[in-house]
């Protein structure tokens, strides 16, 4: 069938997604943590329409974070064996582990959030009417999940817009700069309730919410190879926690 | 019928719409004219009940559909009895495919998947939007989401439609399509209210209403809307910012062997070169969805081609620099993303970072830009052009929404640009009548672009 994204069903993934956070946050072991960032990674490059170059990209561009924990790490952490020291900065093992276990599961969440992002609102529909949820919760859910995204990409329409106005915002004064991003800063937050906004009407006006027993034009439902994908997922999660 | 009866309403203390009173009998149609900012907008949001429900307004109405009083009836339960295309159609589409869009509606019906997929059928052919089944609506060219918007009234079929700038950006054929498919629908005895500028509409009307243009935020006379020959003189006497320039590129864009699809879609262009020096006044020309905009977007380096080059103001397009746009300025179709800030006055200020003479905006004609309706925000993005009159324009669509006197206002500019700073690119319809001011006009079909070399009037004379 045309125009879905995927063979499986939108709940599947949604339960995929869910199924990789939470195991990120039960196992605190660097080892496994990088077995579970592997299968995300690997995961979320079959979903993403950008592949493993967008993802590696993600990883790039979420280096400063990383490494902002790695450096409170560095200052706060004295537990365990010392594995350097200069002045007042130390590396101690525990410090080091923990490091790699906060970076892990930020990196594990980061990458379930992209391939959940790549659901739309049909499919969130879809996957949670098939466990009788609310059609709000579907809105809510997906307008969450791409709220960060949309964010980004006004983010990256104002800089254009900037550009396109010759202004380049790196030769520009402190003071300049200050005054274009007090000015952005609150021009994406109106936009983004106005969006809302709009979308939430666009949607009623076409009777979302509305009384009535609702239709569906390519029903989906839960196949032999979905519950197959669901018993397997249950069995790796499973060993997964047992080993 | 529809009935509205003594329907006054403010925002505040600005009296938009008073004491009106109106009758549209089944298989009518009532053409709501006005000015940019009289209220037309504001009128269809009172009647599909986006105000009091979206948004605030102190108002006194009485609107009956028949037997039905609208007023009491939520916005989410109207859809039984009523369609409304809003005018800017950026929001309102969530679904991944056109198909999808169309059926959500009748979904929420509790139609049977079969009838769906009929209605789903019928109105993409009659909208001519078949190729466009599987694509996202967000990819659609502006011209075709308009028309998306009719398809879904179409399979939405309800007694009443209201429209709000349904012909504003399409092409002659679209046009066509979409008066036929309101003559279809006044067959049907369905009931519309259109709010639109294009006299196009003239022929389908039995009613106008007229709403006055005294209430509007930004008349299209005010100084910086101003678009009248005589002022650009004065500003450039005042002291033209752009006398200063660096020695402008002679070449402004070429493109080699450029090839372009967007995903899920059929191939736009292929092989396609071209070159565009600084003095050529161009009209882009071409079918809903045939890739004017795309074209635009490609040569600035917004969109990156499959296959070929491009090149901008001497420049290889492996980027976006800033410093493509000292001597050339792109304003797209969204007004949206050609205003920064919240207000007018804030957009104003981020133009004074790069034009530091701009005078200072007046504050008297300050106002939020979101208070604003989307030709008034239009004139405002427009409002700087008279003060980059030496940049090339690059203008896509630059008179959708405008009103009359706006347009002719816009027109007069360009044409006094094309004579005597000449250097533009615009993207407009036959419909717009830009007779007599461009050297070049160039339309895009499928096989490529045809160019068609103008005489001008001094040419001629």
């Amino acid at each position: 069938m045309r125009g879905t994204n995927s063979f499986w069903h939108p709940l599947l993934h949604v339960f995929i997604c869910l199924v990789l956070s939470c195991l990120a946050f039960m196992g605190s072991e660097p080892a496994k943590l990088s077995i579970l960032w592997f299968t995300s990674f690997i995961y979320a490059a079959f979903r993403v329409k950008a592949g493993a170059t967008g993802l590696v990209k993600t990883h790039w561009r979420s280096l400063p974070l990383l490494l902002s924990l790695a450096f409170v790490q560095l200052l706060f952490r004295r537990q365990g064996d010392l594995l350097w020291q200069f002045g007042i900065i130390s590396l101690s093992r525990e410090g080091a582990n923990y490091l790699a276990v906060l970076s892990l599961r930020l990196l594990i969440v980061i990458l379930s959030a992209k391939a959940l992002a790549v659901l739309d609102f049909k499919e969130f529909s879809t996957a949670f009417h098939s466990l009788r949820l609310p059609e709000e919760f579907s809105f809510m859910l997906s307008y969450a999940v791409h709220l960060v995204p949309s964010l980004l990409s006004s983010w990256k329409g104002y800089f254009q817009s900037l550009k396109l106005r010759g202004i380049a915002i790196n030769k520009l004064s402190i003071p300049n700069r200050l005054k274009i991003y007090k000015v952005l800063a609150l021009s994406s937050l109106a936009a983004l309730i106005k969006n809302s906004e709009g979308q939430a009407i666009a949607l009623e006006l076409r009777g979302f919410r509305s009384s009535g027993e609702r239709s569906s034009m390519h029903e989906r439902r839960f196949s032999f190879f979905d519950w197959v994908a669901i018993f397997m997922i249950f069995l790796a999660a499973a060993l997964y926690l047992w080993l | 019928m529809l009935r509205l009866e003594n329907l006054s309403l403010a925002f505040g203390h600005r009296q938009l719409l008073q004491n009106l009173s109106l009758r549209l009998s089944e298989g009518e149609l009532c053409w709501l004219k006005g000015a940019n900012g009289s209220g037309k907008t504001t009128l269809l949001n009172l009647i599909s009940g986006v105000i009091p429900e979206y948004v605030t307004a102190e108002f006194e109405a009485e609107i009956w559909l028949g037997e039905l009083s609208l007023k009491d009836l939520p916005i989410r339960e109207k859809f039984r009895y009523l369609w409304f295309a809003q005018n800017d159609p950026e929001t309102q589409f969530l679904m991944p495919s056109c198909e999808a869009e169309i059926a959500f509606a009748l979904e929420n019906r509790g139609m049977p998947a079969e009838q769906i997929k009929r209605q789903v059928d019928s109105s993409l052919n009659l909208l001519g939007l078949q190729n466009c089944r599987w694509q996202a609506p967000q990819t659609l060219s502006r011209g075709q989401q308009k028309l998306l918007l009719c398809a879904i009234g179409n399979a939405l079929d309800p007694p009443c439609y209201l429209l709000d700038e349904p012909l504003s950006g399409l092409s002659d054929s679209s046009v066509a399509l979409v008066l036929t498919w309101i003559r279809l629908q006044k067959a049907k005895r369905k009931i519309f209210l259109v709010a639109e500028h294009n006299d196009a509409l003239r022929h389908l009307a039995d009613k106008e209403l007229q709403l006055s243009d005294a209430t509007a935020f930004v008349q299209s006379g005010s100084i910086h809307q101003s678009a009248e020959p005589d002022s650009v003189l004065l500003l450039l006497k005042a002291g033209g910012q752009q006398h200063n320039l660096d020695k402008k590129p002679n070449l402004l864009v070429s493109t080699q062997d450029l090839g372009f699809a967007y995903q899920d879609s059929t191939q736009l262009f292929s092989n396609l070169s071209f070159t565009i020096s600084r003095h050529q006044n161009i009209l882009l020309q071409g079918e809903n969805g045939s890739g004017k905009s795309t074209l635009l977007k490609l040569m600035l380096g917004l969109l990156k081609p499959q296959c070929g080059r491009t090149a901008f103001a001497g420049n290889s397009q492996s980027g976006f620099d800033a410093g493509y746009f000292r001597h050339a300025y792109y304003q797209p179709q969204n007004t949206s993303a050609s205003l920064l800030g919240l207000t007018a006055s804030q957009n104003w200020l981020l133009w004074k970072l790069s034009l530091v003479e701009l005078p200072d905006y007046p504050s008297c004609a300050d106002h939020l830009l979101s208070e604003l309706s989307a030709g008034e925000q239009r004139l405002v993005s427009q409002g700087i052009l008279p003060y980059i009159i030496d940049k090339f324009w690059m203008l896509d669509e630059p008179f959708a929404s405008l009103d009359l006197q706006a347009s002719e206002n816009l027109k007069e500019l360009l044409a006094w640009k094309a004579r005597q700073r000449p250097g533009m690119i615009i993207v407009a319809h036959a419909s717009d009548n830009l007779e007599g001011i461009f050297d070049e006009i160039w339309t895009i079909n499928p096989t490529g672009i045809e160019i068609n070399r103008v005489s001008t009037e001094a040419e001629q004379s």
